[in-house]
Formats: structure tokens, C-alpha cells, sequence
């Protein structure tokens, strides 16, 4: 018998977020005040009253652009603070959906070979309404199967 | 009984991800699980679609 779950995503790992927004080409920094984070800077270079822990500075992503940050809430979470004139030149939703799945994928492998997963495969899925699902299946780590095997687990 | 393999289904607009264990039950099922936590909260546990076609069977059955 097999087992589903669904998930809704959480983005509290930095490091993963940092490579995921690499991934996806964008240079970031890490704010000097990793507690409150930095103020975020707009295209005119004032300073804003939004704060974010990791920033996509304004200069790297075009003229006229305001810095992007994620700011790291009270929970662990990160959340996306984007101007409007950003989110219409490309940052919208559908960057940060990019920006969501590439982490998953970063954390996922991550954490699963940290537990021990071993054969990971990759494959993209093509999705009708829009960008393709990411399938990653791995091997469980061998002591998981043999304590059911042998039809006990230690909790 | 399959090989045990676990596969993360990544949906493409980043919302969140399924997890499909396969070839494991029990004790080791759960745990499994508990990998997954760090990445997203779990909103929903289903099974598969075979699982409900063996319930639909004995259902009429008893119904005869």
C-alpha cells in the first residue's frame, strides 16, 4: 500500500533560499542585521521602512527597479517584499512561484540526503496549466526497511 | 512487495509538494513522514485510488 500527502510550501531555510535565488540568476546579500534585517532601498536609493534579511539589491535587477527582500517572520518563514513596479517587470507571482519550487527542490535533496535517502532522480512533468511539476524520488535510508522487516521500529 | 521508494512531487506554481510512499506501511510510513516536515506543513493525507476501490467492493458486497 502506498501513502499520499500534501504539503503547502515553507520557506525557512536561508541557505536554501540563497541557492535557490541563484539558481534562478539573481545575486543576493545578506542583511548586516540578521535579527530586524536592513532597510530596503528604492530606485531613487531613499530608504524604505521595509526590512528583509536577504535582499536582491535594486541595481542588479534593473534601472529603475526598488531593492526585493525576503524578510524572515517571526515563525522561521520568509516572505517576498516586492514593490509594485517590480512585481510588473517580471517579480510577480509567477517569479515567486519559481523562486518557491526551486527551493523545495534545493531543500528537499538537502534534508533527504541528511537523513540518509540515497538514488535520487529527477524528472519534470508537464503540467497543462502551467510550469512543469518536479518528480524527485529517492531510496529510503536502509535502516528504515529493515526494522520493518524484521517488524519492529524504535520510535 | 515493491521496493521501498519514496517519491516528492514538486507542483510547478512552488504552492507545495505530494509525497507518495511506496513500498513501506506501518511504523516506518510515519516516519518517513516526519522527514518531510522541515519542508512544508502537511495540509492533507489521502490514500490512493486503489485503496478506495477495495473499500467500494466490500460495500456492495455487505449490500447484497
Amino acid at each position: 500500500m502506498s501513502k499520499f500527502d500534501d504539503y503547502q510550501t515553507l520557506m525557512n531555510d536561508q541557505d536554501c533560499l540563497v541557492e535557490s535565488l541563484g539558481t534562478l540568476g539573481r545575486k543576493t546579500v545578506l542583511a548586516k542585521d540578521q535579527v530586524g534585517g536592513d532597510q530596503l532601498f528604492g530606485y531613487e536609493g531613499a530608504a524604505r521602512p521595509e526590512r528583509a534579511h536577504v535582499i536582491l539589491p535594486r541595481k542588479t535587477l534593473s534601472g529603475a527597479s526598488n531593492d526585493i527582500g525576503f524578510r524572515r517572520e517571526a515563525d522561521g518563514n520568509f516572505t517576498a517584499v516586492v514593490s509594485q513596479y517590480d512585481s510588473q517587470i517580471g517579480y510577480g507571482k509567477e517569479w515567486l512561484a519559481k523562486v518557491k519550487a526551486t527551493y523545495l527542490e534545493k531543500k528537499g535533496i538537502k534534508d533527504l540526503t541528511a537523513q540518509g535517502y540515497t538514488d535520487f532522480r529527477r524528472e519534470e512533468i508537464k503540467n497543462a496549466s502551467g510550469p512543469p511539476d518536479v518528480r524527485i524520488t529517492a531510496t529510503p535510508p536502509p535502516a528504515y526497511t529493515q526494522a520493518q522487516q524484521v517488524g519492529f521500529s524504535r520510535s | 512487495m515493491a521496493k521501498p521508494t519514496v517519491v516528492m512531487t514538486i507542483h510547478g506554481d512552488g504552492s507545495g509538494f505530494d509525497v507518495d510512499v511506496i513500498g513501506v506501511n506501518g511504523p516506518t510510513c510515519q516516519r518517513i513522514q516526519k522527514d518531510f516536515e522541515g519542508m512544508g506543513k502537511r495540509v492533507s493525507e489521502r490514500k490512493k485510488p486503489e485503496y478506495h476501490q477495495v473499500q467500494t467492493a466490500v460495500q456492495n458486497l455487505a449490500g447484497r
